[in-house]
C-alpha cells in the first residue's frame, strides 16, 4: 500500500500500525469517563459549572489550543518528510513539535499559577469562584479541570519524550524502523491533540455569553 | 504537503468559530455549535493528520468500535441520569461554606 | 490420526535445544525471555500462588459461617476477608487464568505463529502483573481493606479508614497488563494467522479469546479511570461521587459497573473456547454450528456492554433505567443458550471418553447453565428486589465464576498440561479429583441459592439461627473442595518427574498445537504450517465412525 509520500508499506508497518490504535481506542476509553463525569456536572449544576467555567483563562486556553493543532500539523510535515526521505527537514519539523509542546506546557503551568493564587484550586481553604451561588459545586468544576488537565498534560509530556526519541532515531543509521516509529508516536501525538480539541470547549467555552 | 496546509487553516478557522462564537449569547445553541465543530476538528485531525484516509478498514473499525462503545456508556448512563429526579437536600453542598470539616459534620451529625 | 513420537530432552547437531523448557536453565532466562511459552508458564505460577491467597481468605469466612454467632472473626475482620477474597479472585486469579496462560501459551500455536505480535509488550504485560500484585499484597500485609471488591461510594472515597489506595493502585497497574496483553492478541490474530487460516477456519479458542480481547481493550481504560478518580477524591476530599459535596455515588456505579459486567464475560469467554475445543476432542466429533458458535462469542462480547446497569437496580437507579437494562440482560442469554445447546449437539452419537478434561468440560457446562439461568432470575426486576444483596446473588456469580471459569481452566490445565510440560498426569487420580471438585463445588454453592432466597444477606459474618443447617453443608463442601484444588497440585508436580513423556498428540485431537512435539521447540514451528485445514477434523456428527 503506497501513502500519498510514495512510502510503501511492509507487513510490520501494517502491524506496529493496527497496534497503535488499538492503543488509542483504549485511550479513547480511558479519557471519555472523564467527559461523562464532566456531563453530569453540568447536568447537575449547570449555574455553577457555567459560573466556574467562565473564570477559567479564555485566552490563554484558545492560545494552547492553536498552539497544539500547529503542533500536530508539524507531526504530519515531519512524517511525511522522513517517508520521502528528507532526513534533515523532518528533524527541523519535530524541533518545532518539541517546542510547541513545551510551549503548550509553560502556557498551562502559568494557569495553574494563576488558578492558584486566585483561589480556583479545589480543596484548600480560600476556593471562591464569582458569581457561583453553589461554591461546591463549581470546587466539583475544578476537581474535573484539575484532574482531566494534568492527566491530558502527562500524556503531553510522554508525546514530547517519544518526539524528542524519534528525533534521535531519524538522526542514527537510516532505517525503516525510524519512519515507522515516526508514524507510531505521531498518532499518539494527534490522538493526544483529539482529546484537548474536546476538552478545550468543555472547560473554557461553557456559559462565555453570559 | 498541500493537503496538510489546507486542513490546518480549516482547522485555525474552527478554532476561531468555536471561541469568538462562545462569545455569542446564542442560548443552548452555544453548546451544540461547540460540540459539532470539535468533532469537525477531530476529523480533520483523524482523517488528514493521522491518515485514517486511506488506512485499511481495519483501522477505521478500531476507532469507530471505540467510539461507539463510548457513546454506549454515555447513552445508557444517561438514560438513568436523565430519567432519574435528583433532589439535592439542604446539607449538600451548602453555598459558599467549604471546608472538608464543616461538610463532614453536617454528614455525620444528619 | 497421528499421535506423534514423544520428544525427549537432548541438543539438536547445531547446539539449539529441543524445547523450550531446555532453552536456558538459569532465573534470569525466564524473567527475560519474550517466548510466548515461558511468559505463560510465570503467569501460571504467580496466579496459582495469588488463587490460594484468596482460597484462604474464602476458607476463614467459611469458617466463620458455621456457626451463627460471631465467634471466629469480628465485623471488621470479615469485611476485610471478603474484600480480600474478592479483590485478589477477580483480579489477581480470574482475569488474567485462561487469556494470560493459555491464550499466551496455546493461541500462537492455535494459528500457526513463532511468537504473539509484540514479545517484549508481552513480557511487560507480566512484569505489570506483578508489580500490582505486589502492591495488593502490601495492602493485605498492611491489614487490607474493608471496602468490598466493588468499591462503593462514598464509603470508599470518604469513610473507610483502610488501605484503599494502595489497593486501588495494585488493582489499575494490573488493569494495565491486561490492557495490553488483549492488544497484543488482537494484532496477533490479525497479523499472524497461518496461510490459509481465514476467520472462520480459526478454532473456536481463538476467537473466543480474540473476543476477550476487545473486551479487555475496551472497558479496563474505564475502570482505570475510575480508580483513579476515585484515589482523587479520597486523597483531595472533594466529592465526585459523594452526594454530602454534590457528587453521584450511582456516577461511580455507572463507571464501575460498565468495565466489571464486561469484565466477567473476560472471565467466562475464555472458559467457553477451552469446553469448544475440548468436547469436540473426547466427543471424536466437530463441534456442532461452527458459525453461530464464533457469531454467538461475538454477540456475547457485544451485549457484555449494555446491561451493566442490573447491577444497580436497587441503587437508586432511575426505573426506566433499570427497564431498558433488565431487558437487554435478558438478551444476552441468547447466544448463551445457543453456545449450550450446541456443545449438547456435538455429543450427539459421539463416542465420547470420560476422561479428566472431558469431566471439567462437561462440568462447565452443567454449572455454566445453572449459573446462568439464575442470572435470568435476577435480570427480572421484581425478583431481583427481593434477592439482590443476598446469597442468593453469591451463588449465581459463584456458579458462573468457579463452577464455570475455574472448572474450565482446570480443563484447559489437563488437556493442554502434555503439550505444555511433556509430561502424562495420572488419569486416574485427575478423574477422582474432577468429581470431588464438582461434589464439593455443588455442596457448597447449591445451599447458597437457598439461603438467598431466604432472606441471608451476603457479607454479613452473622446470621439468625434458622440459617445455620445450610451455611454448615455450604461450609463441608467448602472443605471437600478445598481437597479437590489441592489433589492437582500433587498429582500435577508428580507428572513432572515421574509421569510418562506425552507424545505431541495424547488426545488425538485437531489442531496445529498438537503438531508439535510435547513441549514444543522455542521457535514452534520449523516452517509456517498449513491452516487451511478445516478445524475439528474429526468424523461428522452423526456418523458411527470412533
Amino acid at each position: 500500500m503506497n501513502t500519498a509520500s510514495g512510502h510503501v508499506d511492509t507487513i510490520e508497518d501494517a502491524r506496529a500500525r493496527l497496534g497503535m490504535w488499538v492503543f488509542l481506542a483504549s485511550e479513547i476509553m480511558f479519557f471519555g469517563p472523564v467527559f461523562l463525569a464532566y456531563l453530569y456536572g453540568r447536568h447537575a449544576w449547570p449555574e455553577a459549572f457555567e459560573a466556574a467555567s467562565r473564570s477559567t483563562d479564555f485566552w490563554l486556553g484558545t492560545i494552547n489550543t492553536a498552539v497544539l493543532l500547529s503542533s500536530s500539523l508539524f507531526v504530519a510535515i515531519a512524517l511525511l518528510l522522513a517517508q520521502r526521505g528528507d532526513l534533515r527537514p523532518a528533524r527541523r519539523s519535530l524541533d518545532v513539535v518539541v517546542l510547541l509542546g513545551a510551549v503548550f506546557l509553560l502556557i498551562k503551568g502559568w494557569e495553574y499559577r494563576q488558578d492558584w493564587l486566585q483561589g480556583l484550586v479545589p480543596g484548600r481553604a480560600g476556593f471562591h469562584v464569582e458569581h457561583a451561588a453553589n461554591q461546591a459545586a463549581a470546587q466539583l468544576f475544578y476537581f474535573i479541570y484539575f484532574f482531566a488537565t494534568l492527566l491530558h498534560a502527562v500524556h503531553m509530556a510522554i508525546g514530547i519524550g517519544l518526539m524528542l526519541y524519534c528525533r534521535g532515531k531519524l538522526a542514527g543509521p537510516k532505517g525503516r524502523n525510524s519512519v515507522r516509529r515516526l508514524e507510531i508516536c505521531g498518532l499518539y501525538w494527534h490522538f493526544v491533540d483529539i482529546v484537548w480539541i474536546f476538552l478545550f470547549p468543555a472547560l473554557y467555552l461553557a456559559g462565555r455569553a453570559s | 504537503m498541500k493537503t496538510l496546509i489546507l486542513t490546518w487553516i480549516a482547522l485555525m478557522v474552527l478554532l476561531c468559530i468555536t471561541a469568538f462564537g462562545s462569545l455569542l449569547p446564542l442560548g443552548p445553541a452555544n453548546a451544540i455549535l461547540n460540540a459539532a465543530i470539535a468533532a469537525a476538528k477531530a476529523v480533520l485531525v483523524a482523517m488528514f493528520f493521522m491518515h485514517l484516509r486511506h488506512g485499511i478498514a481495519l483501522i477505521r473499525i478500531a476507532a469507530v468500535v471505540a467510539l461507539v462503545m463510548l457513546s454506549l456508556l454515555f447513552i445508557l448512563s444517561g438514560a438513568d441520569f436523565l430519567t432519574r429526579h435528583i433532589q439535592h437536600s439542604a446539607w449538600q453542598g451548602r453555598g459558599s461554606d467549604l471546608s472538608t470539616e464543616s461538610v463532614r459534620k453536617a454528614v455525620n451529625n444528619y | 490420526m497421528n499421535i506423534g513420537r514423544a520428544a525427549p530432552p537432548r541438543t539438536m547437531p547445531d547446539g539449539s535445544s529441543s524445547s523450550y523448557l531446555h532453552d536456558g536453565y538459569t532465573l534470569w532466562s525466564w524473567l527475560t525471555s519474550r517466548d510466548h511459552k515461558r511468559i505463560a508458564i510465570l503467569y501460571a505460577l504467580s496466579i496459582t500462588a495469588f488463587f490460594f491467597i484468596g482460597a484462604v481468605a474464602a476458607a476463614l469466612m467459611r469458617l466463620e459461617l458455621v456457626t451463627p454467632a460471631a465467634d471466629f472473626v469480628d465485623a471488621d475482620t470479615y469485611n476485610r476477608l471478603f474484600t480480600a477474597h474478592g479483590v485478589i479472585m477477580v483480579w489477581m486469579f480470574l482475569i488474567p487464568s485462561i487469556p494470560s496462560v493459555f491464550g499466551n501459551f496455546v493461541l500462537p500455536l492455535m494459528i500457526g505463529a513463532r511468537d504473539l505480535a509484540f514479545p517484549r509488550l508481552n513480557l511487560l504485560s507480566w512484569y505489570l502483573y506483578a508489580f500490582g500484585g505486589l502492591f495488593t499484597i502490601a495492602a493485605l500485609m498492611l491489614g487490607g481493606v474493608d471496602t468490598g471488591w466493588t468499591f462503593y461510594t462514598p464509603y470508599s472515597s470518604v469513610f473507610s479508614n483502610t488501605h484503599v489506595i494502595l489497593t486501588l493502585a495494585g488493582v489499575l497497574i494490573v488493569g494495565f497488563s491486561s490492557i495490553l496483553t488483549g492488544l497484543n492478541f488482537i494484532v496477533t490474530v490479525h497479523t499472524l494467522r497461518a496461510p490459509g487460516m481465514g476467520w472462520m477456519r480459526m478454532p473456536l479458542f481463538v476467537w473466543a479469546i480474540y473476543a476477550t480481547s476487545v473486551i479487555l481493550v475496551l472497558a479496563t481504560p474505564v475502570l482505570a479511570i475510575t480508580l483513579l478518580l476515585l484515589a482523587a477524591e479520597r486523597v483531595l476530599h472533594i466529592g465526585l461521587f459523594n452526594p454530602a459535596l454534590g457528587g453521584d455515588p450511582l456516577l461511580f456505579q455507572h463507571l464501575f459497573w460498565f468495565y466489571s459486567h464486561p469484565a466477567v464475560y473476560i472471565m467466562v469467554l475464555p472458559a467457553m473456547g477451552v469446553a469448544s475445543e475440548i468436547i469436540p476432542c473426547f466427543a471424536r466429533r466437530p463441534v456442532f454450528g461452527y458459525r453461530f458458535m464464533a457469531f454467538a462469542i461475538i454477540g456475547i462480547a457485544v451485549i457484555s456492554f449494555l446491561v451493566w446497569g442490573h447491577h444497580m437496580f436497587v441503587s437508586g437507579q432511575s426505573v426506566y433505567a433499570s427497564m431498558v437494562f433488565s431487558v437487554l440482560s435478558f438478551t444476552v442469554a441468547v447466544p448463551s443458550a445457543i453456545k449450550v445447546f450446541n456443545w449438547t449437539a456435538t455429543l450427539y452419537k459421539g463416542s465420547i471418553t470420560f476422561s479428566a478434561p472431558m469431566l471439567y468440560a462437561l462440568g462447565f457446562v452443567v454449572l455454566f447453565l445453572q449459573g446462568g439461568l439464575t442470572g435470568l432470575f435476577l435480570a427480572s426486576l421484581a425478583v431481583d428486589v427481593h434477592v439482590t444483596d443476598t446469597y442468593f446473588v453469591v451463588a449465581h456469580f459463584h456458579y458462573i465464576m468457579v463452577g464455570g471459569a475455574v472448572m474450565a481452566y482446570l480443563g484447559a490445565v489437563h488437556y493442554w498440561w502434555p503439550k505444555i510440560t511433556g509430561r502424562l498426569y495420572s488419569e486416574a487420580w485427575a478423574r477422582t479429583a474432577a468429581l470431588i471438585i464438582f461434589a464439593g463445588f455443588n455442596l457448597t454453592f447449591f445451599p447458597q441459592y437457598l439461603l438467598g432466597y431466604e432472606g441471608m444477606p451476603r457479607r454479613y459474618h452473622s446470621y439468625p439461627d434458622h440459617f445455620q443447617a445450610l451455611n454448615v453443608l455450604s461450609s463441608g463442601g467448602a472443605a471437600l473442595l478445598a481437597l479437590g484444588y489441592l489433589l492437582p497440585v500433587a498429582y500435577l508436580l508428580w507428572s513432572l518427574r515421574r509421569g510418562a513423556r506425552a507424545p505431541s498428540n495424547p488426545w488425538r485431537a485437531s489442531g496445529l498445537e498438537w503438531t508439535t512435539p510435547s513441549p514444543p521447540p522455542q521457535h514452534n514451528f520449523d516452517r509456517p504450517p498449513d491452516g487451511s485445514k478445516p478445524p475439528y477434523d474429526y468424523p461428522p456428527i452423526g456418523s458411527t465412525q470412533k
